[in-house]
């Protein structure tokens, strides 16, 4: 998380701290190089004086060697041998000199001796600057820089002038070529450290000593800065060098002493590195003190963050654990008292809409059973209503009662004739088959709330509470902890009794009585219904019965009135029979056999038939027309029996009519009974008839 | 704040790793470990090896720790030289230090066509030699000390200290250029002094023997020209020169501690050590073409020992004179 208070606190703290640690290590170390390079320059300065002053007291030495070769041994007063000698003597004495020439007041060599040659010839040098100078201005004279020829080795001279004591006059000039060698091993023996050098410079830039001689010998040419400082040095590096410049004579000498910078500077860098990396060490360090004064304020902010969201995310139980007494411990303080206050708040909320929710879930479930309860009603009455057996319909209702509603066990007790005894007339539970094995009945309005109900006519609910408990005392029933009893009526009169039990307590309300009581009703009309069902079934059998008799006393009548009872047709043409044939003849045989014809379900005749072949299997469909055959003679018959029996009974209600009109024409009793009389004699003919009025 | 101070403890911890390595970094690098192999021929030229160390020393070759010395001691002639520079060269050595004309201009022909740079320690002349170019600009791969040729002024000494001297019994080395060069500046100068010269070509001890065995008479002295082989031999001189009383005026300074009476010439410490400069810039790099050719310093010796041997009597002032005296 880049952009987090913690990275930018740290990247803060630590900007800052680099930034201002920076400036100071950079002024610090701007400073110290400065300090440092100045010093370094300091340090060559004092190098090349003091190079100087060895230079210069060697010059001088060498001046002095001279001088008190004349003022004090009398160079110019000794003869030639002695001349020599002292001038070997110091020749051998000091390795600075490698000749030494003593000229004549006309230049010419008077004594001249070499370190390393035979001097076999005297020359003349009266037109050499070594002995015009001096013996012009009787001052020392140094020429200027030269160099040998076979060694390349630099040298000079310096010409002493010796002059008269009483004319003052020069007499002579004792020259010395003075070697730059001895100078070589100044140079080289001074303490130098590495990549330092010291030399010497004429005033023709020419390299005309140094610690390595090689840059001697290799004509070393270097042009003096005006400055000192860093340059590039006789080496072609960069140098830090400074000068120092002494004159000998009319010579001119500068001394340089250089080092490189590499070797200046190594102090300086390592200072600077020093300073770099304590400054590093400082920013390491500002920067984890950063880092921890960033964590000491981002983290209690991040625990705070972490917190509130987990409190977003729901948990209200979190706290803020930060102990602390300043802005952000009352931060924290205040986010806790807003937590608790927010829990509380939702708390309440939740139980409200807890109970809220349970409410409507209670109703939703009750508006539920409500209509699972009516959709079994309609169920249970859809089904029933289409049941009309009564000995079917009961065992169907209390099955579908207790598939639907729950119950475990329902039964329906129907009033005995009597109405003195509720029996158990069907029941679906195990228990309940007992009690109809035993036939159970309870007496109305004695026994349980069975009793009760079949009494009262009213519903009533038996809880496992109070005095209700003795209610579940059927051994039979034992899991019954709820029972409620609804009447059955049928016009307005109860015919017995819905009995559901429940396993539950208080498993019943005021709301299921009233539900299952319209149920009740249903079952109550379904009860009516199958009664009705079976009395209309009774009257029809009863009337079937009555019809059948009649018809076969009709057909019985005419069989015995009738003297042709039947035809039988051989193939040409019908024959009359006068007696009934045994239709067992015919029966069970493959190619004969004889169909009743019914009508009413009562044989009234026979139709038999058998093929003209032995063994002919009828047909189906010859079977089928046979039968249909009989069916429509059944018919047939039966319709011009009652054609005939219609007509007899118009006959007779006309007479009757007749009877009836002149009866009702009389006004008088005995007109009446006379008219009577008479009618009926003209019905009846032959018949005795009498008509009387009957006393109490 | 467990985990604060863990993590401070860390940081702490790098900074210091950091700091070490830093300064770990300065002196990593290895010292590379040179090899300088040393042609030499004769015994009393040892000493410029032993001034070379020493002069090798103050400049930073400590052996043993960057620097190495291959070095199995004077060649016994100048015909073995061949296997020293083979081995050297098979060695892959960084330079070549050689002692005398003979050994240098030897070691510069096998060494032709290598780039191990050579630096010579007494050369009388090493442009006559043919070994340079010249004195301020060397060329090729090789330079050094020149002793010059004070074979003349070596003369003036010895009759400094025995005027007497009309006659001298000398030697010449064919093989060797400083022999020849030393000995014909004596022939040149001789006359000047009025001094006679006696000479005789030697290149063998056996020569020598007999040389010295079948010396003229009225020989006033005995004079060794300039030459490796006369310097090798320098004992053999001596014993002869102090049995027949005669001033035997020698090459170099170590002649006069093994016995000559005199010399004028270079001092072998003081040349080695003059020739270790040279090396070390050759070792870091400066190639011995840019490095000129430096003269020896040149000291008179004398020995008193041998003068007293020989009766000889040296004046005061003469002695004065003289650089090296051996009491």
């Amino acid at each position: 998380m880049t952009n987090s208070i913690r990275t930018r606190l740290a990247v803060t703290f630590v900007a800052l701290a680099a930034s201002l640690l920076f400036v100071v290590g950079a002024v610090l170390a701007w400073q110290s190089f400065k300090t440092d390079q100045q010093r370094a320059v300091d340090l060559q300065s004092e190098l090349a004086f003091r190079i100087s002053t060895q230079v210069a007291s060697y010059m001088q030495i060498q001046e002095s060697s001279l001088k008190e070769l004349i003022q004090v041994r009398g160079l110019s007063g000794l003869n030639r041998d002695q001349q020599t000698n002292l001038l070997s003597e110091l020749l051998s004495f000091t390795d600075a000199f490698d000749s030494l020439t003593l000229l004549s007041r006309n230049g010419s060599e008077q004594v001249a001796i070499s370190r390393t040659n035979i001097v076999d010839q005297l020359g003349d040098r009266s037109t050499d600057p070594e002995f015009t100078v001096p013996k012009a201005n009787g001052q020392i004279y140094y020429s200027p820089v030269l160099f040998a020829e076979k060694t390349g080795e630099p040298f000079l001279f310096i010409s002493v002038p010796i002059t008269d004591l009483r004319t003052g006059t020069v007499t002579n000039v004792l020259v010395a070529n003075v070697r730059f060698k001895p100078v070589w091993d100044l140079l080289a023996g001074t303490s130098l450290g590495e990549g330092s050098n010291a030399y010497i410079v004429d005033s023709r830039n020419r390299v005309i000593a140094h610690n390595n001689p090689s840059v001697v010998l290799r004509n070393t040419l270097f042009t003096v800065p005006n400055q000192d400082g860093v340059h590039i040095g006789a080496s072609g590096n960069n140098v830090v060098l400074a000068t120092n410049q002494i004159t000998l004579g009319d010579q001119k000498f500068t001394i340089v002493a250089e080092t490189s910078t590499v070797e200046a500077y190594a102090g300086i860098i390592r200072t600077e590195l020093t300073i770099a990396l304590l400054l590093l060490v400082s920013v390491v360090l500002a920067s984890g003190l950063g880092w921890l004064a960033a964590r000491q304020i981002v983290e209690p902010i991040e625990d705070l963050a972490a917190t509130a969201e987990r409190v977003t995310n729901g948990d209200l139980s979190q706290k803020a654990s930060i102990k602390r007494l300043d802005e952000i411990g009352a931060l924290g303080n205040a986010f806790n008292a807003m937590t608790s206050q927010l829990q509380e708040l939702i708390g309440s909320l939740e139980q409200r809409v807890a109970e809220r929710t349970a409410e409507l879930e209670t109703a939703s479930q009750q508006v539920a059973r409500r209509a699972e309860q009516f959709e079994a009603i309609a169920q249970v009455s859809r089904i029933i209503s289409s049941i009309q057996d009564q000995e079917e319909l009961l065992p169907r209702i209390t099955r579908m009662i207790s598939q639907y509603f729950g119950f475990y066990h329902v039964g329906v007790f129907l009033l005995d004739e009597n109405n003195r005894y509720a029996i158990l007339r069907a029941a679906n539970s195990e228990g309940g088959q007992k009690m109809l094995a035993r036939r159970h009945r309870l007496e109305v309005g004695q026994t349980g709330i069975v009793g009760y109900v079949t009494s009262t006519g009213n519903p009533r609910v038996a809880l496992d509470t109070g005095v209700d408990a003795v209610y579940f005392d059927n051994p039979d029933l034992p899991e019954t902890r709820s029972e409620m009893a609804l009447p059955l009526k049928a016009g307005g009169q109860v015919v017995g009794a819905l009995d559901v039990q429940s396993t539950e307590q208080n498993a019943f309300s005021q709301e299921d009585i009233n539900i299952l009581s319209s149920l009740a009703d249903q079952v109550s009309s379904a009860i009516q219904n199958a009664r009705l069902y079976e009395e209309s079934r009774a009257a029809l059998a009863q009337a079937e019965a009555v019809s059948r008799q009649l018809t076969g006393e009709v057909w019985t009548d005419i069989r015995r009135f009738t003297p042709i009872v039947g035809y039988h047709f051989d193939g040409t043409k019908p024959e009359p029979l006068t007696q009934p044939t045994n239709g067992k003849q015919t029966k069970n045989q493959k190619d004969a056999f004889s169909v009743p014809v019914q009508l009413r379900n009562e044989t009234i005749g026979r139709l038999r038939i058998k093929s003209a072949s032995d063994g002919y299997q009828w047909t189906e469909d010859e079977i089928a027309i046979i039968h249909a055959t009989a069916e429509r003679v059944a018919l047939a018959a039966e319709n011009a029996r009652l054609l005939l029996e219609s007509r007899k009974t118009a006959a007779k209600e006309q007479v009757i009519g007749e009877i009836s009109s002149k009866i009702g024409a009389s006004i008088n009793l005995d007109n009446i009974l006379q008219t009577t009389l008479r009618e009926m004699g003209r019905i009846l003919p032959g018949a005795e008839i009498s008509i009387q009025v009957e006393n109490e | 704040m467990k985990t604060a101070f863990k993590t401070l403890f860390l940081i702490l911890v790098i900074v210091l790793l950091s700091s070490i390595l830093l300064s770990a970094c300065g002196e990593s690098s290895q010292k590379k470990i040179y090899k300088i192999g040393v042609v030499n021929l004769a015994p009393p030229l040892e000493p410029i090896l032993e001034g070379f160390q020493i002069g090798m020393k103050e400049a930073g070759y400590v052996e043993g720790q960057n620097v190495t010395y291959i070095y199995d001691g004077p060649a016994a002639n100048p015909s073995a030289l061949d296997g020293v520079l083979d081995n050297l060269k098979n060695e892959n050595v960084d330079l070549v230090l050689t002692f005398g004309t003979l050994a240098t201009l030897t070691a510069k022909e096998s060494l032709a066509g290598t780039d191990i740079p050579i630096i010579f320690g007494p050369v009388t002349d090493p442009v006559a030699s043919g070994i340079v170019n010249s004195v301020l600009s060397p060329g090729g791969n090789i330079t050094g000390i020149q002793t010059g040729n004070p074979t003349p002024k070596r003369l003036e000494w010895l009759l400094k200290i025995d005027p007497a001297i009309k006659r001298l019994y000398t030697f010449n080395n064919p093989d060797d250029n400083s022999s020849v060069q030393a000995l014909a500046a004596l022939t040149e100068t001789a006359p000047t002094f009025s001094v006679e010269l006696v000479i005789r070509d030697v290149s063998t001890p056996e020569e020598i023997t007999d040389a010295l065995n079948e010396m003229p008479e009225d020989i006033d002295a005995i004079f060794l020209p300039a030459s490796a082989f006369f310097e090798k031999n320098n004992a053999q001189f001596v014993e002869f020169a102090n049995a027949q009383k005669l001033p035997l005026a020698a090459p170099a300074t170590a002649n006069v501690r093994d016995g000559a009476i005199i010399s004028f010439g270079h001092d072998n410490i003081p040349l080695g050590q003059q020739a270790s400069r040279l090396a070390d810039q050759i070792l870091r790099g400066v190639k011995p073409a840019d490095l000129p050719v430096e003269s020896a310093d040149l000291f008179v010796s004398i020995n008193l020992k041998t003068a007293e041997i020989i009766g000889l009597n040296i004046p005061d002032e003469i002695i004065r004179q003289a650089n090296i005296v051996v009491r």
